[in-house]
């Protein structure tokens, strides 16, 4: 299975420049990631020579490939280097960036699992992570994997884990959160770009979360530790007092801490939507996924996007074909469900990530430009919209234009259901609120939509009174 | 009262394995981790060592108790039975 390496994904490459720095990449004096004519490279500095070649000479590299927890690169041989420059290497592409915020609650565990993990084998072959941020690890062939080469140091005996801090911040605080008081403050990453301070989790999770070693230490007993030290300086604190029992002690308690949280099970309003659809029957589900997969069959998308998955239902047909497949939605349980079943089933294709449409993540960081916005990191060569026309439209009033207008700069096909004013699902909408709504009507959406998009297809839902479209971006329409 | 239970466990633990080393100055917010890491990695690397050990031990009795079920199995696999029927 190969992935594009042109494909522009994930990337920020204006034409105009052949060696483009990528923008979050600048803190790190051992080296930088950068686009070259398309392609993405890592330049290794020499300052981080030694480590480099530590990496590959002690095993550990092939290690790490053998399991798949980091990955691949190809070493460039004919680039001219610059003075400061050790070697340019290539590293396997990711399809998709996704960021923290994004993940699921089982996403961002298996994440803090694998960082915990690489830890300990890397100590094995004497070597130490120098950081163990979440922006290290990305989603591959439906697996959490490192991606930060350079982030792998010599290690010595005695002396303490530089990213303990990061890690409690990065990875248990969100999680403890997310388990103990609310599924939603994942969010709180969004805020945080270096994790959520330590205090503030402290303050947030239950008093019973003293009763668990794991977030006792980790957690609240750390958060009075920074407190305590915020305004001194203890010379001697850096130096070699954590031998490598007491390390590896602190990893597995770590571990410990992460395996035991787990995520309630109180469902969102979501969770249960394909459960009780009272209005599909077998007869027109079955015909809906024909006209998908008749869809995804004319227009050969090379990646999908599929907006309000749910937990992914539709996300599978495309996957079944090989496409690779973000499926997106709002809900963290219906995220968490759709992950789940990528990580049971061994799917490759599909990306399950928690997004608001209606609010999608921002460009946030340096100059706001350190971590990508939803949309900077398309588009798409297809988009599902099913089901989410009214939620859109009518609990988020956005014109139809206005949709459209999002629609074309995300991907080129589209396929779209439009849900009439009669079907039970919008009734529900509307029941607590007045119908503003007197342009919510088929032939104003054909309409509205046809301004950007060209209707290649419309095919009735059996029995539903739903239909659905397949367009296609007019080269005369939209912002692009 | 129990709210400050973190904050006495850490100042006695302060107290007892970093307060000879204290010093002070300056701002860094990563000094915190640091102190932290040292105690608790006593800490669960003294539970971790345990553990292991404590494994070992109980190695060690499995073994025994494994002699003894292979007479069990010469009067007629009653211990096995047993043993089965006790874990569920």
């Amino acid at each position: 299975m190969s992935r594009p390496e042109t494909t522009d994904n994930g990337r920020k490459s204006p034409e105009n420049f052949k060696r483009n720095r990528v923008a979050s990449s600048f803190r790190d004096p051992s080296g930088f990631v950068f686009f070259d004519n398309g392609v993405l490279c890592r330049q290794v500095n020499g300052v981080y020579s030694a480590n480099y070649d530590l990496l590959l000479s002690s095993g550990l590299y092939d290690e790490l490939i053998k399991r798949n927890f980091l990955v691949r690169h190809r070493e460039e041989r004919n680039t001219k280097l610059a003075r400061d420059a050790y070697k340019i290497i290539r590293p396997e592409a990711i399809p998709f960036i996704s960021y923290p915020y994004e993940w699921c609650f089982s996403e961002l565990k298996d994440a803090a699992l694998l960082t915990l993990e690489i830890q300990k084998i890397a100590m094995r072959f004497g070597m130490s992570l120098r950081d163990a941020s979440a922006y290290n690890i990305q989603f591959l062939n439906g697996r959490p994997i490192l991606i930060d080469t350079l982030s792998f140091e010599k290690y010595e005996e005695g002396r303490p884990w530089a990213a303990y801090g990061q890690f409690c911040r990065h990875f248990l605080a969100p999680l403890a959160l997310a388990s103990y008081r609310d599924i939603r403050l994942n969010q709180l990453l969004r805020v945080y770009i270096d994790g959520i301070p330590l205090d503030l989790a402290s303050e947030l999770l239950p008093w019973k979360t003293n009763l668990r070693p794991g977030l006792f230490f980790h957690v609240h007993v750390h958060a009075k530790s920074q407190k305590h030290y915020a305004k001194k300086s203890v010379p001697g604190s850096r130096r070699k007092n954590v031998r490598k029992f007491a390390m590896l002690g602190l990893l597995d308690s770590l571990k410990g801490a992460v395996s035991s949280l787990k995520m309630s099970t109180d469902n969102t309003e979501w969770a249960d939507y394909y459960d009780d659809m009272a209005n599909y029957s077998d007869s027109a589900m079955k015909r809906k996924k024909e006209l998908v997969l008749g869809f995804l069959e004319r227009t050969k998308p090379g990646s999908a996007w599929d907006l309000g998955a749910n937990d992914g239902m539709f996300s599978r047909l495309a996957d079944d074909k090989g496409i690779f497949t973000v499926s997106l939605d709002i809900d963290p349980i219906a995220v968490e469900k759709n992950y789940l079943r990528v990580r049971e089933v061994k799917e490759k294709n599909i990306l399950p990530l928690i997004a608001d449409l209606a609010n999608p993540s921002p460009a946030i960081g340096w100059a706001n430009e350190e971590r990508m916005s939803l949309v900077e990191r398309g588009p798409a060569d297809l988009a599902m919209a099913l089901a989410l026309i009214h939620h859109l439209a009518i609990s988020n009033n956005l014109p139809f234009a206005n949709i459209a207008d999002f629609m074309v700069k995300i991907c080129r096909f589209l396929i779209i259901e439009f849900v009439p004013k009669e079907d039970e699902q919008v009734q529900k909408l509307l029941r607590s609120r007045d119908d503003i709504f007197p342009g919510y009507k088929k032939d104003v959406f054909e309409n509205d939509f046809q301004k950007y998009f060209t209707i290649l297809d419309s095919r009735e839902i059996g029995d539903s009174k739903r239909t659905l479209y397949l367009m296609e971006k007019s080269s005369g329409g939209g912002a692009n | 009262m129990l709210k400050f239970l973190p904050q006495i466990i850490f100042s006695l633990a302060v107290a007892l394995i970093i307060a000879p080393h204290v010093s002070f100055a300056y701002i860094d917010p990563g000094t915190g981790s640091f102190i932290v890491q040292a105690i608790l990695g006593v800490i669960f690397g003294a539970s971790l060592t345990v553990r292991i050990f404590w494994r070992k031990i109980i190695g060690f009795f499995k073994k025994v108790f494994k002699i003894n079920a292979k007479t069990d199995e010469q009067t007629g696999n009653d211990g096995q039975r047993e043993e089965i029927s006790g874990k569920l």
